[in-house]
């Protein structure tokens, strides 16, 4: 019955979230709401608009009753099955897909939780199926109109982040050539082998990874055979881009005996990748494409789309853009009612419902200013309280005389009466003690900071 | 008055240097000539000023030498497209240079405006105006420091083409010219570029040698003296960006016209093929000059005498009054005015031009016949000759790969005949530059390394099978490494450098690295290369091969180990290749001469037991060498002992 099927779904969900430490600690990375949604609900939505059945979900084990509920609640028709990993355990994402390879039956399409995008599923898969394609992997270009400048809640990150720099062929877009900027000091040499194979190179270290990736079968058995691969991307992306420009010897039973003692400590990525006779039959018969890629059998494409909005939510700059724009996404988010629950009560006067999602069970008061705003279910948000571009998670309570500004409170997080709050981030659990006094002017980085060590034991 | 002065502010103008200050085409035309050689029967110049006309321009600034001024402007009045020309001609004797012709516009101050600048060998069909026009605003709105936009004509596959032998990064959204390589191996970018910016890589761009201007180009050459040439101005701006504040775009063509440049014999060859093919339409054959077009490209004259059994073949241009005998094939080929090809004559892919007489039974393959030549009866010439004008070939001559002069000029040159003097490229050690001028291309290149991709060379692709990828890769880079060197003269320390970064790129231990380079060294020739040598030719070239690289040889091999592995390498490459084991045994004794190889490695190697046939055969023949090693080493033993 499952052989039936051209693409499997699996959605990595059990990612820790350490570039959002502050977010994650008490609660998993794939749960964080975006536009009143967790942000896993995004990339399931994205699979079952494309007509997927079945999604297998990996999760962290010590958050996999949490996740399971919360996503039985967001109401998706296709099964969905869970697949728990280890949360002590350093598992990378091809460490999780190994674990689950018994199930893997057909070429395999991975998403990571943290995607939110508008693209249509079909296009990246028709690139893989027109060009047979080994491995397809999804690009967005920085959208330069779409860039909107804010201040980012919370401590000035000082985590700088790896640029990867992406070659592909202009043409057919083949991907050619990933790596890390890291990787080189001043200059970055290109091989022959790969500039003779491709003349027309495009080398970017501006586009956004979208960690979604659709492979062939074969790729997930040499993964079982090579346990010394544990991430996608880091480790079996470059592999297997790289293996591409090196020349398939065809003659195995020639090298056999050479080869042999090599077999054992790294599996020949060739033998692994069986091509059925009837593909061998096409390949050698089929007149299209020039003669240099006749011979090849790993193909690397980059689906690099600028059109469409994608943002991977997985840091806080991310994170908070993502909430910023989502309304005007054209993302199915459902219907009017999940934006502004009816099972909210809303007593405010000056609430701009354009702007703003309000989840079940909310309680907002009279005499409230909510704009540009996501809010939670099971919030409590008293009178006098002014809320502008703030996400509010679940169970948040905020006391009376407030005044929020572009701010992150996470779940379950208490702002005390006449506190006046700007760029802050808030955890979970938090309590912000009372009195305005000290956060009047603007809630400063490094007090929030000293806040958060001094609170925190207490809570 | 006034307004035409305006005018002449605003008429564009472009700068055409018909003085080529090479000898890629002597002799059968000369650096300050080769402008009016012919192409499909057509002098070069009248293509480029066809081109400029068609495209709107109207001020023509031509640069000669004074030596052809009178032979351009005779040439130039009888081409169609000049006649609403304004052509001015400007002269100089002390241009050596590209640079210099830049330099001497600066100074006579002719121009006026952004011009576009080209060589009088440019073929095809641009639209110029919206090119400049393009420049113009990108220096008024984006970027003040643009001086030139050079236009690339795009290739098809450049893996057949050998033309497109640079290596160019642009910027992806502005067509900035970034970084700049002739060489065709491994590139290494400043990641700096690609941080700031998508970047295209393109190997596929052929120079047209057609670039836009600013008035602030002169000027550029006048104040950087060393520039020489485009490339080194490219170079010079590239490297000295914020000095010199000035930046360069390209425009590629791709489908909105076509140009190439003429510049050597290959690329005659190519953009002969694509005037035939059509691609610089309206400049074809039949439209600019009195051809009938035929099926298959076939572009017939007038009075033509063709006999009957006579067979034209595809892609053929044949002159007027030309005369043909019964059962001569010509293919591939572009025959001159006034030509009389006599009977059972085979002509393919070559250029005659006009006023040639072939007599009966010859064959021309591959070859280029110069002016008013005569080839008498079955001869038989081929594989790139090129022929002087007013040659006299003399009956029963086989050619190959020779340049023949009618008068012996230089005193260096054989003599064949009493108007036939071979010129000898190959060991022209002493030519005044040592550029390598290339000859046509008459077979196709390929080299030996690739064979290990394709499955049709058995024997060496098995070779090439049972070693793992990495030390293929390293043998093919070592390999390139050596050839560029060979050909570039590039310092052998440098190269161990290379081999050795090579080396560490690939992970390759020192021994298997002894024996990858040296198997390299051993397999430098192409394999048309080597079917065309014979044994003495194949030895001597070896030798001077493994003479230059001494040095590099000397880096690798030092130890009784790496002896080793030098005399596996040399018996493994003997194997799969005839050549070299028919003089292996005088390629050993040539590194003991060299004191590379040791005696005592020898010795071991020799002794050591082997069994296959091949391995035996081999010791059998270096028997001789062994016992004479053994000889010497007795007798300075016995030196030896005499001194103590």
């Amino acid at each position: 019955m499952q052989n039936w099927l051209e693409f499997q779904a699996v959605v990595m969900a059990a990612g820790k979230g350490s570039r959002i430490p502050e977010m994650t600690a008490t609660k998993p990375k794939c749960l964080l709401p975006v536009g009143n949604k967790p942000m896993i609900y995004y990339p399931l939505k994205l699979l079952e608009n494309a007509g997927f059945r079945d999604t297998k979900i990996i999760v962290a084990d010590n958050y996999a009753s949490d996740i399971q509920e919360e996503v039985d609640n967001l109401g998706f028709e296709m099964n969905l099955s869970f697949v728990p990993i280890p949360s002590d355990e350093d598992w990378g994402t091809a460490d999780s897909l190994r674990h689950i390879s018994d199930y893997i039956l057909t070429d395999v399409i991975i998403l990571s939780c943290d995607l939110v995008t508008d693209v249509d599923l079909h296009q990246v898969l028709n690139i893989y199926r027109n060009n047979n394609a080994s491995l397809v992997s999804l690009y967005f270009s920085p959208s330069q109109d779409e860039q909107c400048i804010f201040t980012v809640p919370g401590l000035k990150s000082k985590i700088k982040f790896e640029k990867d720099i992406i070659g592909y062929d202009s043409k057919t877009s083949r991907l050619l050539l990933m790596a890390s900027a890291s990787d080189y000091e001043e200059t970055m040499p290109i091989s022959s082998s790969l500039l003779n194979k491709c003349s027309n190179l495009t080398l970017s270290s501006k586009l956004l990874d979208s960690h979604m990736y659709i492979m062939k079968r074969w790729l997930v058995n040499y993964l079982i055979k090579d346990v010394n691969i544990s991430t996608l991307k880091g480790e079996l992306l470059p592999f297997v881009v790289k293996k591409q420009l090196t020349k398939h010897c065809k003659k195995i039973e020639l090298n056999e005996k050479s080869v042999e003692d090599e077999e054992n400590e790294k599996p020949d990525i060739f033998n692994i990748l069986k091509e059925s006779d009837i593909e061998a039959n096409i390949r050698s018969m089929s007149s299209f494409g020039n003669l240099s890629n006749f011979e090849e059998i790993i193909k690397c494409y980059a689906c690099v789309i600028d059109s469409n909005i994608g943002i991977r939510a997985n840091t806080l700059y991310d994170y908070c853009r993502i909430n910023k724009t989502i309304h005007k996404l054209n993302i199915n988010l459902g219907d009017e009612k999940d934006k502004i629950s009816p099972e909210a009560e809303i007593l405010s006067n000056q609430f701009d419902k354009e702007s703003c999602s309000v989840g079940p069970n909310t309680k907002i008061m009279e005499k409230t200013s909510i704009k540009s705003s996501t809010i939670g279910s099971r919030c409590t948000i008293n009178s006098k309280t002014r809320i502008t571009d703030c996400i509010l998670m679940n169970g948040v309570t905020i006391e009376e005389r407030c005044v929020l500004q572009n701010c992150i409170v996470c779940h379950d997080a208490v702002i005390s009466a006449g506190c006046e709050l700007k760029d802050c981030l808030i955890s979970g659990n938090f309590k912000v003690p009372s009195g305005g006094n000290l956060y009047k002017i603007n809630y400063n980085n490094n007090l929030y900071n000293l806040l958060y060590i001094t609170y925190l034991p207490f809570i | 008055m006034s307004t035409s002065k305006v005018q002449k502010q605003d008429v564009l103008q472009a700068v055409v240097v018909a003085s080529f200050f090479h000898k890629n085409f002597w002799p059968a035309a000369d650096g300050d000539s080769a402008c009016l050689m012919p192409l499909v029967n057509r002098p070069l110049l009248h293509y480029t000023l066809d081109m400029l006309e068609s495209s709107g321009i109207v001020d023509v600034i031509v640069f000669c030498s004074s030596g052809s001024v009178d032979r351009i402007k005779a040439s130039v009045q009888r081409a169609a497209g000049a006649r609403r020309l304004n052509v001015v001609y400007t002269t100089s004797d002390t241009c050596r240079s590209f640079g210099d012709v830049l330099r001497h516009l600066d100074a006579c101050a002719l121009i006026r405006n952004d011009f576009v600048l080209l060589w009088g060998n440019v073929v095809g069909q641009l639209p110029l105006l919206p090119l400049v026009k393009r420049f113009k605003s990108l220096r008024q709105s984006s970027d003040r420091g643009a001086v030139m936009t050079i236009v690339y004509q795009q290739s098809g596959d450049p893996n057949t083409s050998s033309a497109a032998d640079q290596t160019i990064v642009l910027a992806a959204d502005t067509g900035r010219v970034l970084f700049h390589n002739r060489a065709r191996g491994k590139i290494s970018l400043p990641l700096e570029l690609v941080l700031n910016s998508t970047v295209n890589i393109r190997r596929d761009l052929i120079d047209t040698n057609v670039v836009i201007c600013s008035t602030a180009v002169p000027p550029l050459f006048a104040d950087n003296f060393d520039f020489q040439t485009k490339d080194d101005f490219v170079k010079g701006l590239l490297i000295n960006e914020e000095i010199l504040n000035s930046t360069l775009y390209a425009h590629v063509v791709d489908g909105d016209g076509y140009a190439g440049e003429v510049f050597d014999w290959p690329s005659y060859q190519r953009v002969t093929r694509d005037v035939m093919h059509r691609w610089t339409y309206p400049q074809v054959p039949e439209v600019v000059d009195k051809y009938s077009l035929r099926y298959g490209n076939v572009y017939i004259g007038e009075n033509l005498k063709l006999a009957l059994t006579c067979n034209l073949g595809n892609d053929t241009v044949v002159g007027s009054d030309s005369r043909f005998g019964s059962s001569t094939h010509i293919s591939n080929t572009v025959i001159g005015k006034n030509c009389t090809i006599g009977n059972n004559v085979t002509i393919e892919n070559s250029y005659l031009f006009n006023g040639v007489t072939v007599n009966d039974k010859s064959v021309i393959r591959f070859s280029v016949v110069g002016e008013n030549c005569t080839i008498k009866e079955n001869s038989n010439i081929s594989d790139s000759c090129i022929l002087g004008s007013g040659v006299m070939i003399e009956p029963n001559t086989n050619l190959k790969l020779m340049r023949i002069l009618s008068s012996d000029l230089t005193n260096k040159s054989k003599k064949l005949s009493a108007k036939a003097y071979a010129y000898d490229t190959e060991n022209d050690s002493d030519s005044d530059d040592d550029q390598d001028v290339r000859g046509l291309t008459f077979r196709k290149r390929s080299w030996s390394i690739n064979s290990c991709s394709s499955s049709d060379n058995d024997d060496t692709a098995s070779v090439a099978a049972s070693i793992p990828d990495d030390t293929c890769m390293f043998y093919s880079e070592v390999v390139d490494s050596l050839i560029r060197g060979f050909e570039d003269h590039v310092h052998c320390d440098n190269l161990i450098l290379e081999i050795n970064s090579s080396r560490y790129a690939y992970n390759i231990n020192y021994r298997e690295a002894n024996f990858q380079v040296i198997r390299a060294m051993l397999t430098l020739n192409t394999k048309a290369e080597l079917e065309a040598l014979n044994q003495v030719r194949y030895y001597a070239q070896l030798q001077s091969k493994l003479d230059y690289f001494l040095p590099v040889l000397k880096n690798y091999i030092k130890t009784m180990d790496s002896c080793e592995d030098c005399l596996s390498a040399i018996e493994d490459i003997a194997k799969g290749e005839e050549l070299l084991n028919t003089v292996i045994v005088k390629v050993i004794h040539h590194l003991y001469n060299m004191n590379i190889l040791s005696e005592e490695s020898i010795l071991k190697w020799h002794e050591k037991e082997e069994d296959t046939q091949f391995a035996k055969t081999i010791r059998e023949k270096a028997n001789k060498l062994i016992e004479w090693l053994k000889d010497a080493e007795e007798e300075t033993d016995s030196d030896e002992d005499d001194s103590s």
